[in-house]
């Protein structure tokens, strides 16, 4: 399989403090891709790093071969990876909709906006109030559902089941697989272990910065107790 | 007024509203709730995205001021009063958001609510350290809740998780007697959800929890009552089995059968 | 001839007119304001200036190129918008992610660099700039006359400001620019070239104000300080309409031209101070803006600057010993004169950095406690005849009381706002010490007598007023240290850091602000005092808007938010004053340019730098400095 992220020996720093120190792994075309890890240990600077939303970081990031690394973010937009940060990132001050249209399409490919509103219909109702004033979950909505008309094809997601009720979460791994038979790229971030499993082609363990452990699809069951481990219980 | 009256005469029930109401231009989030917090309970509020959940929370914590209907605490009508009074009164909040001072160290953090719950907080001379032992309790707080090695790190450099915790811990300072947390696991790893049940499961002695929490098993483990809201109504109520088996209730939130 | 409540109709409509005429000068600057703070969250206080520049470029272009209206009107803008650009690719650029102060103080630096560079070469005397022949003469429409020229000026505005609203209210463009302001990290991983459209749109801000500027050469004298003054009510205009809406910025423009005519004709003692009378109703009523959302959050609670962790009680015992003997010390070596002056202003900076530092609500106005405080001591001792020490308790008392009432009004506004919010309460303060009667306007109130403390310590006697000043300074120092560093200090910065949440913990943090905003006035108050009584005079200068900058740059070049950095700051200061006192306005440019080199290299002032590089050098120290966190601006 065609490798579509590589990141290779990845340091990356906030201000003077290292955060990551040396990730090595990789997502191929088509592929779901989880990091799984404790709270700190390096998920999302690593997405952020991939990113170039971190001013310093070094080591090798390569789309589909290309370096990115010394990128600038608009420019590793373009390329074709779409963010969905942690921290939802709604723009307050826009409606719905303006949000929603905010992300250039950057590529053909991506997910009519009808098409995207049928799968979070939550936002179909409330598409002229401001960004600000939905429920913190229709705000996670909002962000997972913003990237997808966009056309890029490697999709990097921090913890997109936050705070969303069960019967969305499940809606969630459906679109998510959905998606992956369209074959979009995912790198995927979650504390949820039982979100992931059955979704995930690979998982990779992180532990202070660095990946400890690599887990296949369809071992994680087998090791779910390893998991539990690495991840504190 | 009457129906009031009455209300006062149940002490089993520390927060109680009537036809608490709050509209957003036209759109209620919160609809005729008839809610009792019974004492010395936890209670769990869930439902689906966009229920009015965290809106019901602001409205007990007086961040929002209701459209209509009222909010009996201890029997007194507080529907009038504003936020720090409920604060005072020992009704206190963790945001859905985490909030935590970003510019103060770990420890500066949590002593602030100890400076409030030791009346100092107008000291206008003194110092921290001599006082009441703030101090010290600060540092044991931060040791309950597995801080301690970042007492001195400044809150904004912690990761999201961490930050939720640090909020729990700041909150519990302040010795409130109901304790509204709102979505406390969210972003939250396995290990770190253990231990703040666990600390939960500690906290709830003596005082009465609301919270609001997606993690069934969680909601399973800690709750005694179980709310479920739709579309800013309460559809159900009642203990995890009865309305974890809700038909209702599992189309709306659950979805298909889930432990 | 007709009169309207005693007033000639013509007059009224003249007047009426006029109002309207400055109104749009308003609009099209507040707008430029609105669009630039909205997009990028700086306040640039450089719009004055760029306003300024324009007209100068016009008056320029036309006596030494011989180059008329019409063309000015096109390239005076076009070249101040490329300078702009220049500003914000190579200065403003580097602010991005920090605190939104610091581009506001960068602007204000620049402001005064300019202002003062121009003032220079061409001195600061107003110039007649002829109206182009096209649009000479007017016409007589009945009951007034209307000068074809200003008929120009509104309908020009006009256009300019709806064109403005339509393409950041309905247009993608403006979403962008809308979003960026709240995110810009993000909107740029969405694929947008952020960097570049806000440079963009900073140029096409300052082009609005240069030809407002141009538009304004006929109307008005072309000075280099023509921009300044007008900057201060565009503020205040902005505030009484609320930043958050561009059609808003328009409407309230115009609203207070008209406010200023009609009260020219009716009560014109207080036409130029009705504009901040009417912005203290609109704090009161609605504290957001007639048109303001309840978006407030300013200064995102995000990016708290590197705090200096409090010292020990003992550390901060050797540091009041050491600081006394080396000022007991000082004048032997030092002109005793100096050292005092130093010692005054140490206790101003010291004071603005107890609610700017440590409660993070910078005032742009801090120079009206100064300046009320000795005027009404001042007054005590000379006129009432009262002892030093009471006339000292009566400026303090004043400034307090004085900063009880601005603190009230000016706290329900946060972070800019409030910044803009004192800056016009004490411009108010400013017109009322002109024209008031006891205060000798713009000779000041001179022969203030020393007097004789409690009645028996001479303080016409240099040494007994030495000691007296430094017994002061020191008195208040340590009051402001014991304060930081008390739980009422520690809440404060609580509060500064995320209101809601204080507010959820039971914290009134209305009430700390305003108790925090006045004992800093008060304290300010204390230093404006003693220096009346040591100079024997109060003046305009100490309530001017530049002496709120002056002690802006005291503190942010010492280091805000430390304890020491104001004191060494003032020490700073004053002494280049000194030295440069020959230099006349040179001295402008050159605080400006202090004012950008202290935003752009060393934010955290002398002091600030000093530790955190102390505190590097120290392996074991508790974990590394945070640096303020930039964002990443292209590579
Ligand atoms: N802005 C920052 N400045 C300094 N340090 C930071 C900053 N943000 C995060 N850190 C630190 O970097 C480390 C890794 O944080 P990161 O956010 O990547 O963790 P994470 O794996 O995503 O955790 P979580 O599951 O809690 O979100 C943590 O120790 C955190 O304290
Ligand atoms: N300030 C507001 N203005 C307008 N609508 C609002 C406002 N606040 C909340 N709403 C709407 O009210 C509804 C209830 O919101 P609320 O935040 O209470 O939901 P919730 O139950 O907490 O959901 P979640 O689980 O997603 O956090 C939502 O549809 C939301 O969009
Ligand atoms: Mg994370
Ligand atoms: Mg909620």
């Amino acid at each position: 399989m065609a490798e579509a992220l590589s990141v290779r020996r990845l340091e990356a720093w906030y201000g003077e403090s290292k955060v990551v120190h040396g990730m090595d792994f990789s997502v191929g075309e088509g592929e779901v891709v989880a990091l799984l890890g404790r709270n700190g240990a390096g998920k999302t600077t690593t997405l952020k790093a991939i990113m170039g939303l971190l001013q310093r970081r070094t080591g090798s990031i390569r789309l589909d071969g290309e370096e990115i690394i010394g990128a600038a973010p608009f420019d590793v937009a373009r390329k074709g990876i779409a963010f969905c940060p942690e921290e939802r990132g709604i723009f307050a001050s826009l409606s719905v909709r303006e949000n929603l249209l905010l992300p250039p399409k950057i590529a053909e490919g991506g997910i009519a906006l009808d098409e995207v509103l049928n799968l979070f219909p939550n936002l179909k109702e409330r598409l002229d109030s401001q960004g600000s004033k939905l429920s913190g979950g229709e705000q996670q909505m909002l962000a997972l559902a913003r990237i997808l008309r966009t056309g890029a094809r490697v999709l990097l997601l921090d913890e997109p089941t936050e705070g969303l009720a069960p019967v969305i979460i499940q809606q969630i791994g459906r679109m998510l697989s959905h998606l992956k038979s369209l074959g979009f790229t995912i790198l995927l971030v979650e504390q949820n272990a039982g979100f992931v499993c059955g979704l995930a082609d690979r998982h990779y363990v992180v532990e202070t910065g660095r990946v400890v452990d690599e887990i296949a699809g369809d071992e994680f069951e087998r090791r779910l107790e390893s998991v539990n481990n690495y991840l504190g219980l | 007024m009457a129906e009031i009256a009455e209300h006062i005469k149940d002490p089993r029930f520390v927060l109680q509203t009537r036809n608490l109401t709050r509209q957003f231009d036209g759109f209620f989030a919160v609809k005729n709730v008839n809610f009792r917090l019974a004492r010395d309970s936890v209670h769990a509020v869930i439902g689906p995205n966009g229920a009015g959940k965290t809106t019901l929370f602001n409205l007990l914590t007086k961040h929002l001021a209701p459209t209509d209907g009222a909010i009996l605490h201890e029997g007194e009508d507080v529907t009038r009063l504003k936020m720090p009074a409920m604060a005072k009164r020992g009704v206190v909040r963790s945001f859905q958001i985490s909030a935590v001072f970003a510019g103060l160290t770990v420890q500066e953090n949590v002593e602030v609510a100890l400076l409030r719950s030791s009346g100092i907080a107008w000291s206008v001379l003194g110092r921290i350290s001599k006082r009441s032992g703030v101090t010290e309790r600060a540092a044991a707080l931060l040791r309950r809740f597995g801080l301690a090695e970042h007492a001195a790190t400044m809150a904004g450099n912690l990761s999201y998780g961490r930050k939720r915790v640090l909020e729990l811990a700041t909150t519990l300072a302040l010795e409130p007697k109901v304790l509204l947390l709102d979505e406390p696991m969210a972003g939250l790893g396995r290990e770190d959800i253990g231990r703040v049940t666990a600390l939960i499961q500690e906290a709830r002695q003596g005082r009465t929890v609301l919270l609001v929490e997606h993690n069934m098993n969680v909601v399973a483990q800690l709750a005694d009552t179980i709310t479920v809201m739709v579309r800013g109504e309460i559809l159900a109520e009642g203990p995890y089995d009865e309305v974890a088996a809700n038909p209702d209730v599992i189309a709306a939130y659950t979805g298909r059968a889930h432990g | 001839m007709t009169t309207i409540f005693g007033v000639p109709s013509a007059v009224l409509f003249g007047q009426l007119l006029l109002g309207l005429v400055n109104g749009a000068f308003y609009a099209m600057l507040s707008l430029g304001l609105a669009v630039i703070f909205g997009m990028m969250n700086i306040v640039n206080f450089a719009h004055g200036a760029q306003y300024m520049m324009g007209a100068m470029l016009a008056w320029l272009l036309f006596n030494f190129l011989g180059i008329g209206y019409w063309s000015a009107l096109v390239i005076a803008p076009l070249s101040v918008g490329l300078m702009g650009i220049a500003v914000e690719r190579f200065l403003l650029r580097r602010l991005y992610g920090l605190d939104h102060l610091y581009g506001m103080l960068l602007t204000f630096g620049l402001a005064l660099m300019a202002q003062g560079a121009l003032s220079n070469w061409f001195g600061s005397s107003g110039q007649p700039y002829a109206i182009p022949a096209e649009l000479a003469g007017g016409r007589n429409l009945g009951f007034m006359f209307l000068p074809n020229y200003r008929a120009w000026v509104l309908a020009a505005s006009l256009v300019v400001c709806l064109g403005t609203w339509y393409v950041v209210e309905r247009t993608r463009l403006g979403a962008y620019l809308r979003a960026a302001t709240e995110n810009p990290m993000l909107v740029q991983a969405f694929g947008i070239r952020v960097p570049r459209m806000i440079m963009l749109t900073y140029g096409a801000g300052v082009a609005l104000a240069a030809m407002a500027g141009v538009l304004a050469a006929p109307v008005y004298q072309v000075s280099p300080s023509m921009g300044a003054d007008l900057l201060i009510v565009v503020f205040a205009v902005v505030v009484i309409g609320g930043m958050g809406s561009i059609m808003g910025s328009i409407v309230t423009g115009f609203l207070v031209g008209l406010i200023e005519g009609l009260t020219k004709a009716f009560y014109p003692e207080l036409s130029s101070t009705v504009v901040f009378l009417v912005m203290a109703v609109v704090l009161m009523l609605r504290p957001a803006g007639l048109f303001g959302s309840r978006l407030d959050n300013a200064g995102g609670p995000h990016e708290a600057p590197a705090e200096a962790p409090s010292s020990s009680p003992r550390t901060q015992m050797v540091l009041v010993v050491t600081l006394a003997a080396s000022l007991i010390v000082a004048p032997l070596v030092i002109y005793p004169g100096f050292m005092m002056k130093a010692m005054i202003f140490a206790l101003f900076a010291s004071a603005f950095n107890l609610i700017a530092g440590y409660g993070r609500l910078v005032s742009f106005g801090h120079a009206m406690f100064l300046g009320s405080a000795g005027y009404v001591c001042g007054h005590a001792a000379k006129v009432w005849g009262l002892t030093p020490e009471l006339a000292i308790l009566t400026g303090t008392a004043t400034a307090a009381l004085l900063g009880l009432v601005s603190g009230w009004l000016a706290i329900r506004r946060s972070g800019i706002y409030f910044a803009m919010v004192t800056l016009a309460f004490a411009q108010m303060i400013y017109f009322v010490a002109l024209q008031a009667p006891f205060t000798g306007g713009e000779n000041g109130l001179q022969g203030v007598p020393r007097g004789m403390l409690f009645g028996w310590i001479d303080l016409s006697n240099p040494v007994n007023l030495y000691v007296f000043v430094t017994v002061i300074f020191l008195g208040g120092f340590v009051l402001i240290m014991r304060l930081v560093d008390s739980p009422f200090g520690r809440v404060l910065r609580a509060i500064s850091n995320h209101e809601a949440r204080a507010q959820s913990l039971g914290f009134e943090i209305d009430h700390y602000k305003c108790v925090a905003f006045t004992l800093s006035a008060a304290l300010a108050g204390l230093a404006g005092s003693t220096k009346a009584i040591v100079t024997q005079i109060a003046s305009l200068t100490d309530a001017h808007w530049s002496m709120s900058g002056e002690v802006l740059l005291m503190t942010f070049l010492g280091g805000v938010g430390t304890l020491l950095g104001p004191v060494i700051g003032a020490f700073v200061v004053v002494a280049m004053q000194n030295y440069l006192a020959g230099l006349g306005q040179w001295v402008a440019v050159i605080h400006g340019l202090i004012f950008a080199v202290c935003v752009l290299a060393f934010r955290r002032g002398i002091v600030g730098e000093a530790a955190a590089w102390w505190r590097r050098r120290k392996p074991h120290g508790a974990g590394p400095v945070p640096a303020p966190v930039q964002a990443a601006s292209g590579k």
